[in-house]
């Protein structure tokens, strides 16, 4: 209890130099700042070399969120306590708008830094981006060059299409030949 | 009539002293093959390899139209770019029971068995979609199945004899060769390490194809990779690691695999791949159902076991 009145706090330097500080409550829910921080050899600024300030940002966003849950968790009866639902609907708010690139800084910030849960998010995000997509539009989202020749392409379309005609990618392709 | 003791060619009848060194230390290099044994297998797969032109040319037929029949049933499998084939040799077993095979019209005397006790195998693995295994006593089941599996496949000849099977043998390398553009593999189970008819075809196809893979022969027991045609390096998601990318790639429901085969070579390369089919069954928890006729039967298993997994429709 004293600790938390206390407030030590931590304090964080993006690769491009910004420092953020914030309470050591959030820092440890990365559990590579924690395993610093519970070796004491964290006392200065935490350089984090490999995450950009924005991205910095969002994972502090992130963390303090998952504070004032478990704080208030250990409590009987607690607002904010979410249920299964809640939880999803909070994830999904807070991964949109999020573009591929960004989310790629984030997948690997959150890797780096071990939160799970935010890679689970990331990662779940990243799927709900991929699946339903045409693989042009997987292309583009991902710079992903098109090594295939046309020919190549075409032929790999048709195998097994009977098993994607309820797909609409092949229902549009095949109807518009 | 084609009867296995017909066939009972002993092709391995050398002394191999250095057998239990190998099997104590197989991933060392102290497999030898001297050359006087060299020439004396290739002799005896000369032989064996005009026998089964002959035995060929005269069921070949029978076998085609069989396949056709195998061959459709399968390219309506979805699934069927994916999936690992494992097969088991017999040993040499007096009491080796050949399965009459009803339902699809199989020849009397073109026998398929498909022993009994793999069918646990075939439950646990062919619902889970991870490994087909299949104990293969002709080289006819392995005609049916190398065609149906356009991805990577596993092989593991296991516990093979090579008396009445070396034809059999000769047929597997062939088909395993032939196919090899697949990005076959070659392997060996390793549970029965201690069986010196799996060693002695495990010698006999390092003999025969050792200008492929001299290594093989060395590095006894490993598995052996067929290198892949035109593999692509290079990160799959820019900006992305790639055990990340694995990560999200691997959670993507089956049905959109077809989609990210199309993106680029290293993806399909990666959509084919045996890893990545394990990936996938490891995260993904579709459910999986099979379809099909259950009266058709092909040996003692019913058809509906082997080759009808399905997932559940969106």
């Amino acid at each position: 209890m004293s600790e938390s009145t206390e407030k030590k706090m931590v304090r964080l330097r993006s690769s491009d130099g910004e420092v953020f500080e914030v309470e050591e409550s959030v820092a440890k829910v990365a559990k590579t700042l924690q395993d610093m921080l519970e070796e004491d050899c964290a006392d200065a600024v935490i350089p984090i070399t490999c995450v950009r300030a924005p991205i910095l940002t969002k994972v502090i966003d992130y963390c303090k969120d998952q504070v004032m849950i478990s704080s208030s968790s250990s409590t009987t009866n607690n607002p904010n306590e979410r249920t299964e639902q809640e939880r999803k609907a909070w994830g999904q708010k807070f991964m949109e708008g999020v573009d591929s690139s960004t989310l790629c800084e984030l997948l690997v910030a959150s890797n780096f830094l071990n939160i799970e849960g935010l890679l689970n998010l990331g990662v779940d995000k990243m799927v709900s981006m991929i699946q339903g997509k045409y693989p042009q539009e997987i292309r583009d989202m991902f710079n992903v060059v098109n090594d295939f020749t046309p020919e190549e392409e075409e032929e790999i379309r048709n195998q097994n299409a009977w098993a994607f005609e309820r797909d609409p990618y092949y229902k549009k392709r095949s109807s518009s030949k | 009539m084609w009867r296995r003791r017909g066939h009972q060619v002993r092709l391995l009848e050398l002394e191999t002293p250095a057998e239990e060194e190998l099997l104590v230390a197989p991933h060392q290099s102290n497999a030898r093959c001297n050359h006087e044994e060299f020439e004396h297998l290739k002799e005896h797969i000369s032989n064996l390899e005009a026998e089964l032109a002959n035995f060929r040319s005269t069921v070949d037929d029978r076998f085609k139209e069989m396949e056709a029949r195998f061959v459709s049933a399968l390219t309506m499998h979805p699934h069927s770019s994916n999936v690992n084939v494992e097969i088991h040799g017999h040993g040499d077993r007096e009491d080796h029971s050949w399965g009459n095979s009803g339902g699809i019209g199989v020849p009397e005397d073109v026998n398929v068995d498909v022993a009994d006790k793999c069918h646990e195998g075939w439950e646990t693995n062919t619902l889970g979609s991870k490994l087909i295994n299949l104990e293969i006593s002709s080289f006819i089941t392995l005609r049916l199945i190398l065609p149906l599996t356009a991805g990577p496949t596993r092989v593991v000849i296991a516990n093979s004899a090579m008396s009445w099977e070396a034809t059999t043998q000769t047929n597997i390398v062939k088909e395993l060769y032939a196919s090899s553009s697949k990005g076959v593999t070659l392997g060996r189970t390793g549970k029965e390490v201690g069986d010196d008819s799996g060693l002695s075809v495990y010698c006999y196809l390092a003999v025969k194809y050792i200008e492929v893979n001299m290594n093989w022969l060395y590095g006894f027991g490993k598995v052996m990779e067929i290198p892949q045609s035109d593999f692509i390096p290079g990160p799959l998601i820019n900006g992305l690691p790639d055990d990340l990318a694995l990560l999200c790639l691997a959670r993507v429901p089956r049905r959109y695999h077809h989609n990210l085969k199309c993106v680029s070579k290293r993806w399909k390369e990666l959509v084919h791949s045996i890893e990545w089919c394990d990936l996938v069954c490891e995260t993904l928890s579709d459910n999986l159902y099979a379809v099909g006729d259950p009266n058709l039967t092909f040996g003692r298993l019913p058809l509906t076991f082997i080759f009808f997994p399905m997932w559940r429709l969106p």
